[in-house]
């Protein structure tokens, strides 16, 4: 078709729209036009009433046929032909559209309910069973339902964000900060040895060695890297609460220097030395760590998929070729 | 699939959203009738389909603080059946990702991370696509082309809307048409042929730093093609771990 011909045609489509045409000179924004037809509001296939739609109705089509509005008065003052335009200028009606689109959204959260119900340990990941599984018995028992009460040491410590170099991930008016690039690995449960035990694990008697350690008038027992808080009939394994102190933490833990402090890490809790003594301490923003306890999901936010842990959030990272996660630094704002 | 904040889908419902209220409503707008019926003919073209494929080819500006203006390519298959099918596999910075919706939820996949998050949203391919960028700021690739009253949309959120002539691009002709706005200039270029169907769109951000720009090519259109309901069910491939998507506004 050439343009000529193209023009012709075109001036004979608007004149044929200007008889089928009426006015009622709505403006709307966005996709509003698109919504009312899609399903709320609009009048689809035929165009009734006030305000609806000329075409559409086709429900074998890919978006139920394009609808055209009946009040587009623009159609008063057709095209010439002028390439440059027919300069036609309409009213700003003030007619802001409803949202008819359907939101029924929900996340699918079976995730959620999966590391709930599981008292086998080896549930969560299937195919994750050869991370250090000597103990993989350790976790019989464990209730999981711990983990959301129990988040006491899993607000991150900030770090001024000015020593961060590279830019933040941003998505959802949140800013995540973190010293090393993502590179993802997927999130493996890791086990400290036999005597080591997840959140939500219930023993019903503890050994000679846990010692008893008050925090904010409460009482916990600790043993070998693990924080137990006593419940009916036993003691359940519980994040280390935050200001807790002990002598010894033991051998395996990871030493990590973040911003000139050495903290050392076991079994997902942080600890720095004060004295002759072990503090336990919130996660700080920028560690990193081998690895991550059970109790965490893998959430995708965004392009990212980072593990969140409480309220911690770890970043999949890589250093030296190894897998390891960041605590993530998450600021609000978008700049 | 963009999934990406530059989609255009974001300029509609953000840019546009912004130009209503700082304008105000009683601002004339420019609106040629040539435009708008190549625009409307490209609409109802799109809308008689039941089944259509196509690929895009989009260039994207990113900024950085530490160099500026970066630009990302990104390649996307589109597979669209009925009002509520939908495949879209991307290829781009973020690896190889796969959606799928069958009317009732969207499965992301990463090829690359080998796992994948579902989301319940029953409807259309259209419902899906407008829910989903705002509850999670996914868009799809040139979603705007498919939405059933795109020129109404067009005409309520540009101040003008301009046929600006017929350029050839390749011995190919198109319909070359430009819509602005007080923060983004918009340009289609519509194929001249039995289908005016669109073959460019590009899109300017004004008033972002750099005036970054998202320009994207479709090829390969397949109209009507027999696309079978079983290729738009997801099953998690062997090893794949469930993660969960996170909302834009969840705390």
């Amino acid at each position: 078709m050439n343009t000529k011909k193209y023009l012709y045609n075109s001036s004979l489509f608007v004149f044929l729209m200007l008889v089928v045409c009426i006015d009622a000179g709505a403006q709307r924004m966005g996709h509003g036009a698109s919504q009312r037809a899609m399903g709320g509001g609009g009048n689809r296939g035929g165009g009734g009433g006030g305000g609806g739609f000329h075409g559409g109705g086709n429900n074998h089509s890919i978006n139920g046929g394009s609808v055209k509005s009946q009040d587009r008065n623009v159609r008063t003052n057709p095209s010439t032909g002028n390439l440059s335009g027919a300069n036609n200028r309409m009213d700003n009606n003030n007619n802001r559209p409803n949202n008819n689109v359907n939101n029924n959204i929900n996340n699918n959260k079976s995730r959620d309910n999966k590391s709930n119900n599981k008292n086998s340990g080896n549930t969560r990941n299937s195919n994750n069973k050869s991370i250090n599984n000597s103990g993989n018995t350790v976790n019989i028992n464990v209730d999981n339902s711990r983990n959301v009460v129990n988040n006491r040491n899993t607000v991150v410590r900030r770090n001024n964000i000015n020593t961060y170099h590279r830019p933040p991930y941003a998505y959802g008016g949140r800013r995540y900060y973190c010293y090393h690039p993502y590179v993802y690995h997927p999130y493996r449960p890791f086990y400290w040895g036999p005597v080591w035990h997840p959140w939500g694990f219930f023993v019903a008697a503890l050994a000679t060695t846990a010692i008893i350690v008050a925090v904010e008038n409460e009482k916990y027992q600790y043993d070998q890297g693990v924080w137990y808080s006593q419940s009916s009939g036993g003691y359940t394994v519980v994040q280390a609460p935050v200001g807790g102190t002990i002598t010894t933490i033991p051998s395996g833990a990871q030493t990590v220097v973040v911003n000139n402090t050495t903290n050392y890490y076991y079994g997902g809790a942080y600890y720095e030395k004060s004295g002759s003594q072990y503090k336990v301490v919130a996660p700080p923003a920028g560690a990193v760590v081998d690895n991550l306890p059970e109790g965490g999901e893998e959430v995708k936010i965004g392009d990212q998929t980072y593990v969140k842990i409480g309220e911690t959030y770890y970043q999949p990272v890589q250093v030296d070729g190894k897998p390891k996660y960041e605590v993530t630094q998450v600021e609000e704002g978008d700049k | 699939m963009v999934f990406k904040p530059h989609g255009m889908k974001a300029i509609f419902i953000g840019s546009f959203l912004a130009l209503f209220f700082v304008n105000g409503y009683a601002q004339k707008k420019q609106q040629d009738t040539l435009a708008i019926l190549i625009i409307d003919r490209m609409s109802d073209v799109i809308g008689d389909l039941e089944s259509c494929s196509f690929k895009l080819n989009a260039a994207i500006d990113d900024w950085d603080p530490s160099y500026g203006l970066v630009k990302h390519f990104t390649n996307y298959e589109v597979y669209l059946s009925g009002q509520s099918k939908m495949m879209v596999n991307v290829h781009g910075i973020h690896g190889h990702r796969q959606f799928l919706y069958n009317g009732d939820q969207l499965a992301y996949y990463s090829y690359d991370e080998n796992n994948y998050g579902m989301i319940k949203t029953p409807g259309t391919s259209i419902q899906m696509i407008d829910s989903l960028h705002k509850m999670y700021d996914f868009d799809f690739p040139a979603g705007d082309f498919f939405y059933p009253a795109f020129t109404d949309d067009l005409l309520e959120s540009a101040d003008s809307v301009n046929y600006l002539g017929m350029v050839k691009i390749n011995d190919k002709e198109y319909f070359h048409v430009m819509a602005v706005s007080k923060d983004v200039n918009l340009q289609f270029w519509i194929s001249n042929d039995a289908y005016n169907l669109p073959a460019k769109f590009s899109i300017t951000y004004k008033n972002k730093e750099g005036t970054p720009q998202y320009v994207a090519s479709f090829s390969d259109w397949q109209i009507n093609p027999a696309l079978p309901n079983a290729m738009f069910d997801f099953q998690p491939p062997p090893g794949a771990s469930q993660v969960r998507i996170m909302a834009k506004n969840e705390k």
